[in-house]
């Protein structure tokens, strides 16, 4: 080019030219900058995938039962607030509601539930079309002045659409009716009060609708939707909560409260005016502590026992107390259990403990024998925080928990959506304690640690005596055959186990293993083809020359092994350490096929074990699996290095 | 044998001295795998051949155990599981383990953090892994599901429902590809920088980098660790086990081949019928090696040794 | 890293120290010390959780209070695996003197020599007599080929939990005794509700949005729909135990599969298989939540999960009557004596107690005994009086008929049959084909089983 072209052209050219050097370099390291976005942004994510499940497992290992299976799922470990009812023995789990006009929240109570449904009075209904149900829309719950009907569109043949309710089907039909003619003659009405009504037939133009006929004559055709809707009460009134025998109280109607209505109870003979609303009923039974049973009962004939019936530990508790002649001295008992000839008594100033429990709680207890006396007890009974054994004494009855019906002015019916359990925060430890302190079987977590440690040890003794003489003898000596013996051991390493188990079952059989730890352990003092050919490679890296100096000085063999090749292979043995404290310990399949017995299981079989029994209890499965995985991960930490050298060593094909 | 002694004999005293010593150094593996490996092989193949149930003694039955098997619906359905799941996990597995590597192999910060982190999973013994990813998968309560749930999304049935069973399994296996992954990171540092440097000078892209560099140079790593992984995923045992109770559900959908065998063996005690099982699978396998080292051929490159 | 020769020293002495004592604990700690001079030492093995070992530990106790030199050791084995594990144990030798037998298994422990016949014992001098003692539908269940093998601890019967609350919301009256499959598709019906309130009677109901059902199923559990099937009036196998088709492919046996198919997939009232599956804990989580109204229990079990939710009312109801009557299956454990047992009079002075008086003290708080006496104080109890009352119902039981029934039919069937029947694929698989198509793969399975036994006959001749 001539200079003249270039100097012309040189500005537009150099400013093309060094835009074009420029942006590349800009380009560059702005794509490297998106790069490692990139690459962070996908590292951080698999590690959340990594660690997240774990995360997941600790916290539920922290949570109560009920939690974990609570939907929507609740993330931090809490505990459920309950009152206590009066002074009894019941206790109600407490609840938050937003009240939507005030925007208040307030804690609440339960006191029952009503079901509604849209009834239509077919009687007073003249005409239903049947329409081919293609012709209808899907239904919508729609508020028709204050009374819900589903209600669906209906193209007509001149083209208009009406809106019509399902009432029955016919075929392919639908039996429709319009909205505007049911609105009239529905209302919406207690499900309760419907089902109440006996089966009645209605027909109208040949059609038969089946309804109900009520107390008032009406018939009516339930349409749906349901609702369901909570009655709740202010907490308060739990504290107001009294027990009285069940057929001391009488129905009287209903009563409204709040926005509701509620179903209102007087106590026969009582005062008329009294109204009182029925929390629970069923029956109950007195209980007292075992320890205390245990210590202060005993056993006379009833020919000792002097009195009648009439005199009862209390109103509530219907046991009988009786005075007691004995060596001259008289004392009053209360009378516990009572049988032909003899009855189990304990002194009245000893059994301050009774009280009344719901029967409900004391499903499937033990049973103590005392001098013949078969005791029922319930362990770890639950009340007021404490967990003590309770020995169940006396009758069942038939009791209702009640509540005063003017200190619930303001009861109200809910959506069940609408409540939310009151929660605080705690974390379970207990969760831990319990589910290590399991009895499975005469065994607990304990046993399970204790056989997977001797395992361990036994299998890293066999390997270290094992492992390092033959890989010694397969780097540095020679011998006739030796190629073909070494062959042999890179293909034993490829073997699967499964065409080998059943024979190896059978020598352990003959040898009276089976269910004991001895197959888990005895094979390591033969050495392991992986860890052998692992060790091998190692030595042959170390010089030939340090262990002919220590020849020439005279030494033999295992001198040479333990002072030379040893002290340099400290590396391979912690990663032989490491691998075989890492199979013992993860160790499954052959704990599973040799031992049947609980208290000889390792841990895996434990773990394993603890899941087939509690499937129900997550929480009590993730902290036993937190357990069983923390002596690996501690070790992990500590010896991270070796676990991946040797895995690296291992996948590395040299 | 006369082979041996001939050279025996000829052998200078100091020479027969170490080849003693040799023969005494590895005795204990000697022993164990006459006793625990040669004789049981041998056993095991004539026990295939009878019936032979726990507590009696064997009796020669020819090919029946062989027909049997050939009729077995279980068989059939354990192969097919077992299939699906090694085609499912390992080619899954090692994909994601070289990705991962390959972002790791990067000049990122904290790599032994980051590796830690990914390897954690695998050091948890695999019933461990099982039991909580037993509730992982939990339709109603766990961890997948419930997140699904947050953007409105309904989740399957996961363990629960036979279609999705077997693919939980392999997805379950994505998670202990911690091993791999460290294995594939020593494998890329093995790769001399000098290789890439001379592509970006060639003008090379990414893409082509990686195809015509990382992989040749990883393929014997892949491939050892490819048998490796198909060896071991045709003998999977504790995931299916933990996961379906036991039962192998739902409606055999997670049936593997070595729980068939297991139940056959040791819940039925046909240990004559599980031997010939054990040697169907020995076979599979041997042919499936040798495939996969004939292929090798084509796909792995060697350095030339020095 | 570089590690102080001291400290390489100390960590050496820690590791072998630990070593030693780790091995002394390991091999000393397994060992039973006995204190006393106990001159026979039995043992006895249980499957229970901690639960049921306490109760066995409380009859050992009162037993050996009447037997002093009578040392009992419990060799407890909870899971599932100890029934897979029996024939291993009989072939290890391992059995224990007394164990526990799921009547199921019995023909199959019999045949391979793992069951003593008590004849002798029961009709020798510390014997008893079984009329007076024993319910007779319970106490049989414990026989095979006409001897018995196993005495009863306990058992359960099927009843229906119900949510009562859920029916008084709805109006519903409890159902008696005499009320029909009929009468429970009905009712159940009226309890499935969908999330805009809709009932399944209604036009509108809606069953991809179910919120609340009427009831459930047994799912897998082959023996929990053997109560259906038999009281539809047909069993599932031959009485004498040799041939399926007629019986497991019957018309009767295919309408009680079907009836439960409508079910779940007609009529919407159960959950699918699926559904059921994914609870943990099953479907007691969901009744006690209000989410299924009726629930099939096989007895008490569920007892304990009931205490621990307040308030909770429900009710107990029987089982309804089917095409073919009222009939019930049941879930029976009992004890039997091992063959290798070396002390087996005082073995079976133990096993008498267990299933009488001594030991039935403490098992008949949660389950049901086969002593009338022990029942007296339930029978108006409100959990317990309708199990009771089932009692009178009872068939025996298909598993008896044929040893290896359990494993070729009743696992299978519950797994290849109900629970795809009753699953989310089920709607529209032909029950009868379905039967009839892995029918002959149960049959062989049985046959071949009994194959095994003549070949090992004639080897043995």
């Amino acid at each position: 080019m001539a200079t003249a072209d270039k100097t012309d052209a040189t500005p537009a050219l150099v400013t093309a030219r060094a835009s074009r050097v420029r942006s590349p370099q800009l380009s560059q390291s702005a794509s490297r900058l998106i790069g490692r976005i990139v690459t962070y942004t996908l590292l951080t994510i698999g590690a959340i995938i990594m660690l997240f499940p774990i995360l997941w497992m600790f916290t539920a290992s922290l949570k109560p039962e009920w939690q974990i299976l609570a939907q929507p799922p609740i993330w931090i470990p809490s505990e459920w607030i309950h009152v206590q009812a009066g002074d009894t023995a019941q206790e109600l789990p407490l609840y938050a509601v937003v009240d939507s006009a005030t925007g208040e929240r307030q804690e609440v109570i339960r006191i029952g539930s009503r079901r509604y449904t849209t009834a239509l009075e077919i009687t007073r209904l003249t005409e239903v079309l049947s329409v081919p149900a293609d012709e209808l829309s899907a239904t919508t719950a729609t508020d028709v002045d204050g009374v819900i009907f589903n209600v669906r569109q209906w193209q007509a043949g001149d083209g208009s659409t009406i809106e019509v309710v399902a009432l029955a089907r016919d075929g392919d039909n639908l039996i429709v009716a319009p909205v505007e003619t049911l609105r009239p003659i529905s209302s919406e009405l207690p499900l309760a009060v419907v089902n109440a009504g006996s089966r009645a037939e209605y027909e109208i133009n040949g059609i038969t609708f089946r309804g109900r006929e009520l107390d008032d004559g009406r018939i009516v055709v339930p349409l749906g939707p349901e609702s369901e809707l909570t009655v709740v009460a202010p907490d308060e009134i739990a504290a107001d909560a009294r027990l009285v025998a069940a057929d001391m109280i009488e129905q009287d109607g209903f009563a409204p409260v709040g926005n509701t209505e509620v179903q209102q109870y007087r106590i026969i003979d009582g005062p008329e005016d009294e109204h009182y609303v029925l929390l629970t009923s069923e029956a109950w039974q007195p209980v007292m502590d075992l320890e205390t049973l245990k210590e202060n009962a005993f056993v006379v004939p009833n020919s000792e026992l002097s009195g009648d019936d009439s005199v009862m530990f209390s109103d509530d508790i219907l046991l009988p107390v009786r005075t007691l002649e004995r060596d001259g001295e008289t004392q009053s008992v209360v009378v516990l259990l009572a049988r032909s000839a003899q009855s189990l008594v304990i002194p009245r100033e000893q059994a301050d403990s009774l009280r009344l429990v719901p029967t409900a709680k004391l499903a499937l207890p033990f049973v103590h024998t005392m001098d013949g006396f078969a005791v029922r007890y319930k362990d770890n009974f639950v009340q007021g925080g404490e967990r003590k054994d309770v020995a169940i004494v006396g009758e069942r009855r038939n009791m209702a928990l009640i509540t005063p019906l003017e200190h619930i002015a303001r009861a109200f019916d809910v959506e069940p959506a609408a409540l939310s359990p009151v929660l605080v925060p705690r974390l379970h430890f207990e969760n831990y304690i319990d589910a290590l302190s399991r009895d499975l079987g005469g065994a607990t977590f304990f046993t399970f640690f204790l056989n997977s440690a001797i395992v361990v040890i036994l299998n890293l003794l066999g390997h270290f005596l094992s492992v390092t003489v033959v890989a010694y003898g397969f780097a540095r000596l020679r011998a006739p055959g030796k190629d073909f013996l070494f062959m042999l051991l890179l293909a034993t390493m490829m073997l699967p186990f499964p065409v080998m188990l059943i024979p190896t079952f059978e020598i352990f059989q003959r040898l009276n293993m089976i269910n004991t730890l001895w197959p888990l352990f005895i094979r390591s003092f033969f050495g392991n083809a992986f860890l052998i050919f692992l060790l091998r490679q190692f030595y042959t890296t170390i010089p030939v020359e340090m262990e002919e100096a220590a020849r020439i000085d005279g030494a033999s063999t295992a001198q040479v092994l333990w002072h030379v090749m040893l002290p340099l292979s400290k590396p391979a043995l912690a990663t032989i350490g490491i691998f075989t404290f890492w199979w013992s310990w993860n160790s499954f399949f052959e704990p599973f096929v040799y031992i049947s017995s609980v208290k000889n299981f390792t841990v895996s079989l434990g773990l394993a074990f603890f899941q087939g029994q509690y499937t129900t209890s997550y929480h009590l499965l993730m902290s036993a699996s937190m357990v069983a995985i923390l002596p690996i991960i501690v070790i992990f930490f500590f010896a991270q290095r070796y676990f991946i050298e040797g895995i690296q060593l291992s996948g590395l094909k040299g | 044998m006369t082979l041996l002694t001939k050279r025996f004999a000829r052998m200078s005293p100091a020479a027969r001295r170490e080849a003693l010593t040799f023969y005494v150094c590895i005795l204990p593996w000697l022993l164990g795998f006459i006793i625990f490996v040669a004789y049981p092989m041998f056993r095991s193949l004539y026990l295939s051949f009878t019936n032979y149930q726990i507590g009696r003694t064997p009796i020669w039955i020819g090919m029946a155990n062989f027909e049997r098997l050939v009729q077995d619906g279980n068989f059939w359905q354990s192969l097919k599981v077992t299939a699906l799941y090694t085609l499912g996990s390992v080619p899954g597995s090692t994909i994601l383990a070289i990705g991962i590597a390959m972002l790791l192999a990067q000049k990122v910060r904290f790599v032994s953090v980051w590796r830690t982190i990914y390897f954690l999973p695998s050091v948890v013994s695999a019933v461990a892994v099982a039991v909580l990813w037993s509730y992982v998968f939990n339709p109603e309560y766990g961890l997948i599901n419930s997140l699904l749930a947050l953007v409105g999304i309904k989740g399957p049935g996961w363990v629960t429902s036979e279609d999705w069973a077997l693919p939980s399994l392999i997805i379950m296996s994505w998670w202990v590809i911690g091993g791999q992954i460290v294995i594939y990171l020593a494998g890329l540092k093995n790769i001399p920088n000098e290789f890439y440097e001379v592509a970006d000078i060639d003008g090379a892209g990414p893409w082509t980098k990686f195809w015509r560099i990382t992989v040749p140079m990883l393929s014997p790593t892949i491939f050892f660790n490819l048998v490796i992984g198909f060896i071991g995923a045709l003998q999977v045992f504790e995931g299916p086990w933990i996961l379906s109770g036991g039962r192998g559900g739902p409606n055999r959908a997670t049936l593997t081949y070595m729980m068939n065998l297991y139940k056959q063996g040791f819940e039925l005690g046909s240990l004559g019928y599980a031997s010939a099982l054990a040697w169907v699978l020995f076979v599979i396998i041997i042919i499936l090696t040798a495939l996969i080292i004939r292929s090798s051929s084509f796909w792995v490159y060697y350095e030339a040794k020095r | 890293m570089y590690v102080h020769r001291l400290t390489r020293y100390y960590l050496v002495g820690l590791v072998i120290t630990s070593l030693i004592s780790a091995l002394a604990v390991g091999f000393f700690l397994p060992r039973q010390v006995v204190a006393q001079d106990a001159s026979v030492t039995i043992t006895l093995g249980s499957w229970d959780d901690e639960n049921g070992n306490r109760r066995h530990l409380a009859a050992i106790e009162d037993f050996q209070a009447e037997y002093p030199n009578i040392h009992v050791e419990i060799q407890p084995n909870p899971g599932g695996d100890w029934h897979s594990r029996i024939l291993t144990l009989i072939a290890a030798g391992e059995l224990p003197d007394i164990y526990m037998v799921d009547s199921s298994y019995i023909p199959l422990y019999v045949e391979s020599g793992g069951l003593v016949n008590l004849r002798p014992f029961i009709e020798g001098e510390n014997g008893f007599d079984p009329e007076e003692l024993f319910y007779p539908s319970v106490y049989e269940n414990g026989f095979y080929k006409g001897d018995p093998y196993v005495l009863n601890k306990d058992y359960s019967t099927v009843a229906v939990y119900a949510n009562r609350s859920l029916f008084e919301a709805a109006g519903i009256e409890l159902p008696q005794e005499g009320w029909t499959y009929d009468d429970l598709l009905d009712i159940a019906m009226q309890l499935t509700v969908d999330a805009n309130g809709n009932n399944a009677t209604s036009p509108d109901f809606d069953p991809e949005n179910i919120v609340q059902y009427g009831m459930d199923h047994r799912g897998d559990w082959w023996r929990g729909f053997q109560t259906t099937i038999y009281s539809f009036g047909s069993h599932t196998i031959s009485e004498d135990g040799t041939t399926l088709d007629g019986y497991l492919n019957s018309p009767e046996t295919i309408a009680a599969l079907e009836w439960m198919q409508d079910a779940v997939h007609k009529y919407h009232v159960a959950p699918t298989n699926n559904f059921i599956l994914a609870q943990p804990g099953g479907v007691m989580p969901l009744f006690l939540e209000g989410q299924i109204a009726m629930v099939f229990g096989m007895g008490p079990w569920f007892l304990s999960m009931l205490e621990e939710t307040p308030g909770f009312e429900y009710a107990i109801l029987p089982m309804p009557h089917g095409p073919g009557g009222h009939h019930g299956a049941v879930c029976w454990a009992g004890f039997g004596m091992s063959p290798t047992s070396e002390a087996k009079d005082e073995a079976w002075l133990l096993l008498k107690a267990l299933a009488t008086e001594i030991g039935q003290r403490h098992y008949s708080e949660h389950a049901l005994s086969a002593m009338p006496a022990m029942m007296e104080d339930k029978v108006d109890h409100p959990f317990w009086s309708t199990f009771i009352a089932e009692v009178e119902y009872l068939d025996p039981l298909d598993d008896l008929r044929n040893p290896y029934y359990l494993q070729c039919v009743g696992t299978p069937a519950g797994q290849q049959i109900t629970a795809v029947l009753f699953g989310e694929e089920g709607a529209n698989i032909d029950a009868a084909e379905l039967v009839n198509s892995l029918l002959p793969e149960f049959q062989q399975c049985m046959d071949q089983q009994g194959m095994v036994e003549s070949s090992a006959e004639e080897a043995s001749s």
